[in-house]
């Protein structure tokens, strides 16, 4: 009953779920995001429409000399074992994507189920909560990453993991202060005085209006987690030879740079291109869900 | 202040337990029996004994005398006072203490940080004013473009096409990193570009809101010198928040520098780290993750000092 009794109360109203389409025509009237959409889409169906994209499979040796550079052929040129680097960048970036996306989720999901439960509750789950994210957050940068994927062992879901984990503090930390926030306004307590119990006040009332900041969050960390996923690569502690992935192929690449500065150059360049893509976005996002975010947010 | 002081110490007590307990649960984690790695140690071979080789009951006197098989708080409790009495173990690679190489190794790391905070800040202070000085022109546009290149790109991408560019191509800095000067400005470039896009973006709307303020107005129509105004009334005052952030950006720079040493091929803790972590020299890999993250928290903690000394606000809780 107490269920039935939550469900009357009015939703809440941050979020304006029926003008959809108005948000993202708001949002693409910025230049910079309407680019940032744009690199992100070319990015994304490059990475997914690879096979036709290519006729080279991507651990395809000897499809052309070895150090071949750009031609018709092979665009971005080849490496060491004359692999297509082109082939191999539109691979690599089914990889690197999928870290991004992946260890968002799994940063994302902890990071929420965390501060909701650290705002909504308060007294010591909350105190408990917050010395763990200060706990993860004695750790600067990718130094938890490493650390995570020591525990676990190198390998492409272990990394994923590692690079999910970093994402947990920022995620508890902006739900926690919106939950905080909203849990004190009077949708909540007429939601309360109606019967609710917790967790229907929790997931059906608070959480969808904490959803704005989450989705901003979400779009900037991925590229956070695309950087990390590839600098753990680049280091040796994620995917392995010969996969095709962004921070291996530089890894690859870096030996041979001054007689072919290809290897290199490519597998860079698409990782910075998407990332700028994703920063961009998210960076309008934030101006349009949330702008309250920008003054917290304004650096990641 | 005082008060501040105290009830920041008082949370920091945790963490640090925290921190300790987590770098001590590190070495339960990882895919290594700390038993065969002692044995491995003692017997000084190079090549590590396998389980086999060892009969069960050397087994168990050895696990035993390494207190392996007491509760796992207890054993806790001997690797912390270890940790406080400055013993972080041995390497296994070259033997010595982890302290000792930890220390030898520091120095080459922070002189790379430094340098890497002393670009973010010089170009991140003055892009940032250049951009509040032409904001909304073309000017402002570029240093943002250049703020979000610069968030976007992997720095260790960028130290590989400085290399490129500058040595290979340009033939102006030698290749390998060298231990003077010159050696440096490659690696703190690739470090601090990051950096100073964060700054850069912070004291842009931080100079800008100030510049709109009422005290700036009356410094203009006192007469007071464009220039006179922006360096000594409005800098000053935006440069506040920037603290905080210089002070965290040197964390991350600390943390960043482990994949910046390995790409310069420079010494330091993070090349040391990663080579560790190469031959699963796991007491190293353990106590440099450990003093990283011991000297993240201090500068942290010294940021959040400083910034209640300069805000009020917080030091007394409003």
């Amino acid at each position: 009953m107490a269920t039935s009794a939550a469900l009357s109360v009015p939703a809440a109203p941050a979020v304006r779920v029926r003008g959809r389409s108005g948000v993202i025509r708001r949002l693409l009237r910025k230049p910079q995001t309407l680019l940032g959409a744009i690199l992100l889409s070319l990015v994304l169906v490059a990475a997914v429409t690879a096979p036709f994209l290519t006729r080279f499979p991507p651990d395809a040796q000897a499809v052309g000399d070895p150090f071949a550079p750009p031609s018709a052929r092979h665009p971005f040129g080849t490496d060491q074992f004359g692999r297509d680097l082109w082939t191999r960048v539109l691979y690599g970036g089914r990889i690197s994507l999928q870290i991004g996306l992946v260890a968002v989720a799994i940063g994302g999901t902890a990071g929420v189920v965390l501060g909701a439960l650290a705002g909504y509750a308060s007294g010591w789950v909350d105190e408990a909560a917050m010395r763990l994210i200060d706990i993860l957050l004695a750790f600067p940068g990718i130094l938890l990453a490493i650390a995570v994927v020591i525990m676990l062992g190198p390998g492409l879901h272990n990394l994923m993991i590692a690079v999910g984990i970093g994402a947990i503090p920022t995620f508890s930390r902006v739900v926690r202060a919106a939950v905080l926030d909203a849990k004190v306004r009077d949708y909540v307590t007429a939601a309360r005085a109606m019967g609710a119990v917790d967790a229907v006040i929790l997931v059906r009332h608070i959480l969808p209006n904490t959803i704005a900041p989450i989705i901003v969050l979400a779009t900037l960390d991925v590229a956070t987690a695309i950087l990390s996923g590839t600098a753990l690569s680049y280091l040796g502690m994620g995917t392995r030879p010969p996969t095709a992935e962004w921070g291996l192929m530089l890894a690859e690449g870096k030996d041979y740079m001054r007689h072919a500065w290809w290897v290199g150059t490519f597998p860079g360049l698409v990782i910075t291109l998407a990332v700028i893509g994703i920063n961009l976005l998210g960076d309008g996002l934030r101006d349009t869900l949330d702008p309250r975010l920008k003054k917290a947010g304004g650096s990641r | 202040m005082r008060f501040y002081l105290r009830r920041r110490l008082l949370t920091l007590l945790p963490v640090l337990l925290g921190v300790t307990f987590a770098v001590f649960v590190m070495l339960h984690l990882m895919p290594v029996d700390p038993v065969m790695m002692m044995i491995t140690e003692l017997s000084a071979g190079q090549a590590p004994v396998q389980r086999q080789e060892i009969s069960d009951a050397r087994y168990a006197a050895m696990r035993h005398e390494m207190g392996l098989d007491r509760p796992l708080l207890a054993q806790y409790g001997s690797f912390l006072a270890r940790v406080v009495s400055g013993d972080l173990g041995r390497s296994f690679q070259s033997r010595r203490a982890v302290w000792d190489l930890i220390a030898s190794n520091a120095g080459a790391t922070v002189e790379l940080a430094i340098s890497g905070l002393g670009v973010a800040i010089l170009l991140g202070i003055s892009l940032g004013v250049l951009a509040a000085l032409y904001h909304d022109t073309w000017i402002d546009a570029g240093v943002m473009a250049f703020s979000v290149a610069g968030l976007s790109l992997p720095s260790f991408w960028l130290g590989i096409m400085l290399i490129l560019l500058v040595s290979f191509q340009l033939g102006w800095l030698p290749i390998v990193s060298s231990s003077g000067w010159q050696g440096l400005i490659l690696p703190a470039l690739a470090l601090g570009v990051r950096a100073s896009a964060v700054i850069a973006r912070l004291v842009r709307s931080s100079v800008v809101e100030i510049l709109n303020l009422e005290y700036i107005r009356t410094a203009r129509a006192k007469g007071l010198g464009w220039t006179r105004i922006v360096l000594r009334h409005a800098l000053k005052n935006a440069l506040i928040p920037v603290v905080t952030v210089v002070g965290l950006q040197f964390g991350n720079l600390l943390s960043g520098a482990v994949i910046i040493e390995s790409v310069f091929g420079r010494p330091g803790l993070g090349s040391m780290a990663v080579q560790a972590i190469n031959f699963k020299d796991f007491p190293l890999v353990q106590g440099t993750v450990l003093v990283l993250a011991m000297v993240y928290v201090g500068v942290n903690l010294l940021v959040d000092l400083s910034y209640a000394w300069l805000n009020p606000e917080i030091r007394l809780g409003t």
